[in-house]
């Protein structure tokens, strides 16, 4: 008996054990996400000039692109070999044991005549220590402007990115000038202070790229209670209301306390109240912080509001993405958060057999009719960069590689594949095979995109907007890219501004200890743990952390930018 | 337990009851993951609280795909490799380097003592530590995975300590029958701290095991991956929250979902396996080590 009881203990302690084991796997990479996700919001990229750039459509000027003027032939003769850095990714890892042996990159071999060898990391960690490592390869494809301290220009300054003079892309990447001198915004963004070009960009070819982010409703039950979509925060309010009480729906508003940053720093909730974003932003071409106006505690106190009459999800700080997931599909929640092709296409897609729908809410305002201040955007840069690094030995010979990615004839192949195979011209437009739509041995869209284009991902190209008209398979999907577009986003976003490097410190320090402050007073103010009458208090103590410096030297950072 | 009184016979019950509970909260999630595992996909993922049996018909379709990943059996080769090979640098260099700092007579011995227990609290850091890896010319290598963590201060730390709990007169002893260090640290004091050998087995093993981060940052090959980053990286495709760009995932999300709670089953039976084994040593070896400071 006794020994029997020992030897439960021994089970039980193995258990206990293993159990610490098993949450220890899963607690690391949610951390690595939230990181990644509040660097991403707090990116920006591309300049004040895209507005100007919506009004021409990005596909048109492609075309107009003069091709091979300065006659860059491809193949080109008597090419060598690069060595291309990049993180691997499993819509391509779980069948190729580097990213050269994919259809899409022996085409590009074939039809560049320069022959790949890819150098592959794990991470995003694994990039940034080969960068500290001093040995390169020739190119790399990487998110410096995320991921490397003093973003782009400081790379070149520390010797590991090649710098491009304007003459040498001139006369060894004649398509990709060609497309900078059309898109003035785009070059400025990626003009070190020096003049220099700093990579081979990733660049969104049209508006509706550039917008992926979105708030979305179950519309099926809107019908059902004859309410419109809501654009306005007291109709929003009304729809949550009637959702709780005449659907009985439990939780109206399920979100994460992340999703809920992201539609604050997307300025989805904070329009009707005056704010363009709680983030940084420009009006008038000064910067402003939306976390610290007057109008912020409106904000604060409407979602007060939500959450004291249990229209928000009282638990919204501890929640799950997986629970948010499971409630919209069950029919617990109706409104949520999130990307319209990974989570809203994947909603769509688990419920397609149920009655479900979803539409994208637009940005909120004050009166019907207005235009919203803010949206989720990109400006038209997401950042997946190609450099050609200083231990390249011949700089003119990767250029006439990555060029190939703004011609006509590249651009095809970088987006769509190659012709008769991975996509047909249809009407005019290219459209995807069922190879890669309805693949037979059984690759899912992505791994299928994977082995034939690039498009899902980002590299030295134009991305297409018919590479995310098909990617959005379902029309609420298409649907949802119309309303969030409609926003007056461009004129307020932050373009791509650099700290100086004096200020960096000093910046980063203010930063910290304020977002640390604020983050834990937002939910406070939200949950009613706190008052709103001490939002002066909290106003207060934000000015005693010097917030008045934070913006003078984000202010110094966007008039170096404009005067560039 | 017979004569003891009433009051005592209640609180074992008591206890037991209390204990059981407990033991229940620690075993449910280890439940949940395997009847995850089998659950019809689609009901799992609208699924919400508890889960006592399987949803739907049972599915192997998660053990299928894993299974058939072909980076799941070279990451089993890689880790045992690693383990096998690493274990007997582990103890071999854990065992030498504890007895010399156990010997009363070394010279130096504070000292010496002093720097070995820096590196427990100080490290150079990331950057130093991979651009020592480069220049020693072990990346790429699973050597790199080996090599630098050969010796955990702090498991040396318990060693030494239960070398110190023998007694000096066994290796006087030994001394004066003619052996030398060699002969009384093999046939002396290792058969007297068998314990915390086994323990220190456990630790280390159950670090090779667990280790990924090493492999993520030194190789470049997914060949030499080994198992906890191979599946490390089929779970995080499943979080495609990538608020910068919206990049598919690779798997929907039922199928994800699936995949996942086999893979945990999968990577966690060998461990499980060896536990129940070593755990009588474990309580032992543990106090050794900790009591004598």
């Amino acid at each position: 008996m006794k020994r029997q009881t020992t030897k439960w203990i021994a089970l039980l302690t193995v258990c206990t054990m293993l159990t610490g084991l098993l949450t220890g796997c899963g607690t690391v990479e949610p951390d690595k996400t939230d990181t990644n996700a509040e660097q991403s919001s707090e990116q920006n990229t591309a300049s004040e000039g895209a507005k100007s750039n919506a009004e021409e459509p990005n596909a048109e000027a492609e075309s107009q692109t003069p091709e091979e003027t300065t006659g860059i032939v491809y193949p080109l003769e008597g090419a060598g070999t690069l060595t291309w850095g990049m993180q691997r990714n499993a819509n391509w890892s779980e069948r190729h044991d580097s990213w050269a042996d994919t259809h899409f990159v022996q085409e590009l071999q074939k039809n560049t005549g320069i022959t790949i060898t890819m150098e592959h990391v794990d991470n995003a960690d694994g990039m940034k220590l080969l960068l500290a490592g001093g040995k390169y390869p020739d190119l790399i494809t990487f998110n410096l402007n995320v991921y490397y301290s003093g973003k782009e220009p400081k790379a070149i300054a520390d010797n590991i990115v090649y710098g491009m003079e304007p003459e040498f892309l001139q006369e060894n990447a004649p398509d990709y000038w060609a497309y900078l001198e059309e898109n003035p915004s785009i070059k400025k963004a990626i003009t070190t202070p020096e003049g220099l070009i700093t990579c081979f960009a990733m660049v969104r070819g049209d508006e509706i790229l550039k917008s992926s982010y979105t708030m979305f409703i179950r519309d099926d039950w809107c019908e059902q209670l004859e309410l419109p979509i809501p654009e306005t925060a007291d109709e929003y309010y009304e729809t949550l209301k009637a959702f709780k009480e005449e659907l009985n729906v439990e939780i109206p508003l399920c979100v994460t306390a992340n999703a809920l940053i992201n539609l604050l720093d997307y300025g989805i909730l904070t329009s009707p109240f005056g704010i363009a974003s709680r983030g940084a932003y420009v009006e008038d071409g000064k910067v402003k912080l939306g976390y610290a106006q007057e109008g912020y505690k409106d904000v604060l106190a409407w979602l007060n509001k939500l959450y004291e009459e249990k229209l928000l999800d009282p638990n919204f700080t501890t929640i799950e993405q997986n629970i948010v997931d499971s409630n919209i599909l069950t029919g617990v929640s109706g409104v949520s958060s999130g990307s319209i092709g990974s989570k809203m296409g994947v909603l769509l897609k688990t419920n397609a057999e149920q009655d479900f729908s979803l539409a994208a809410v637009p940005s909120l305002v004050a009166n019907k009719g207005d235009t919203a201040m803010f949206a989720h955007y990109d400006n038209g840069l997401p950042g997946t960069n190609t450099y050609i690094t200083t231990d390249c030995k011949d700089p003119a010979a990767a250029a006439h590689f990555l060029n190939y990615g703004y011609t006509q004839e590249g651009h095809m192949l970088y987006n769509f594949g190659t012709e008769g195979l991975s996509y047909e011209m249809v009407d005019g437009i290219p459209t995807y095979t069922d190879l890669i739509m309805k693949n037979e041995e059984g690759l899912s869209v992505s791994q299928a995109m994977s082995e034939y284009e690039l498009a899902w991902w980002g590299g030295p190209f134009v991305q297409d907007r018919n590479y995310i008209l098909q990617y959005y398979e379902w029309e609420a999907q298409r649907e949802a890219l119309d309303t969030i577009t409609k926003t007056d986003v461009a004129k307020y976003k932050l373009p791509n501004t650099l700290i100086s490097e004096e200020n960096q410190d000093e910046y980063a320090n203010i930063s910290s200890e304020i977002n640390t402050y604020r983050a834990e007073m937002e939910l406070k103010f939200i949950r009613g743990e706190e008052s709103l009458d001490n939002f002066d208090q909290y106003l207060e103590n934000l000015k005693n952390m010097n917030i008045d410096r934070l913006i003078e030297i984000e202010q110094e950072a966007l008039d170096e930018f404009n005067s560039r | 337990m017979r004569d003891k009184s009433k009051g005592y016979r209640i609180f074992t019950v008591l206890n037991y009851i209390l204990l059981t509970l407990i033991a229940v909260v620690c075993l449910y999630p280890f439940y949940y993951v395997v009847v995850a595992s089998i659950s019809d996909p689609e009901s799992l993922l609208r699924h919400s609280g508890l889960l006592t049996h399987p949803l739907k018909e049972i599915t192997l379709d998660g053990y299928r795909m894993v299974l058939s990943n072909r980076r799941v059996f070279s990451g089993y080769r890689n880790t045992l490799i690693v383990l096998a090979v690493g274990l007997v640098f582990n103890m071999v260099l854990t065992v030498l380097g504890a007895y010399v700092l156990s010997l009363k007579q070394l010279m130096l011995r504070k000292p010496l003592t002093i720097i070995v227990i820096f590196t427990m609290y100080f490290s150079g850091g990331l950057i130093p530590a991979y651009l020592n890896i480069q220049s020693l010319g072990m990346m790429d290598s699973l050597w790199a995975l080996i090599l630098p963590g050969a010796i955990s201060t702090s498991n040396l730390i318990i060693m030494r300590s239960a070398f110190y709990t023998v007694p000096d007169s066994l290796s006087e002893a030994a001394e004066m029958d003619g052996a030398n260090h060699l002969q009384i640290l093999v046939k002396v004091m290792l058969p007297l701290v068998r314990a915390t050998l086994a323990v220190l087995v456990l630790y280390y093993g159950v670090s090779h095991w667990n280790a990924w981060f090493g492999a993520s940052i030194y190789l470049r090959s997914d060949s030499k991956y080994p198992l906890q980053l191979v599946l490390r990286n089929i779970l995080i495709n499943s979080d495609s929250q990538d608020m910068m760009a919206d990049i598919p995932a690779a798997y929907s999300p039922q199928v994800m979902l699936l995949i996942k709670y086999a893979l945990i089953v999968v990577s966690s039976v060998p461990i499980l396996c060896i536990y129940p084994f070593l755990q009588r040593f474990f309580q032992k070896g543990v106090m050794i080590g900790a009591v004598k400071g």
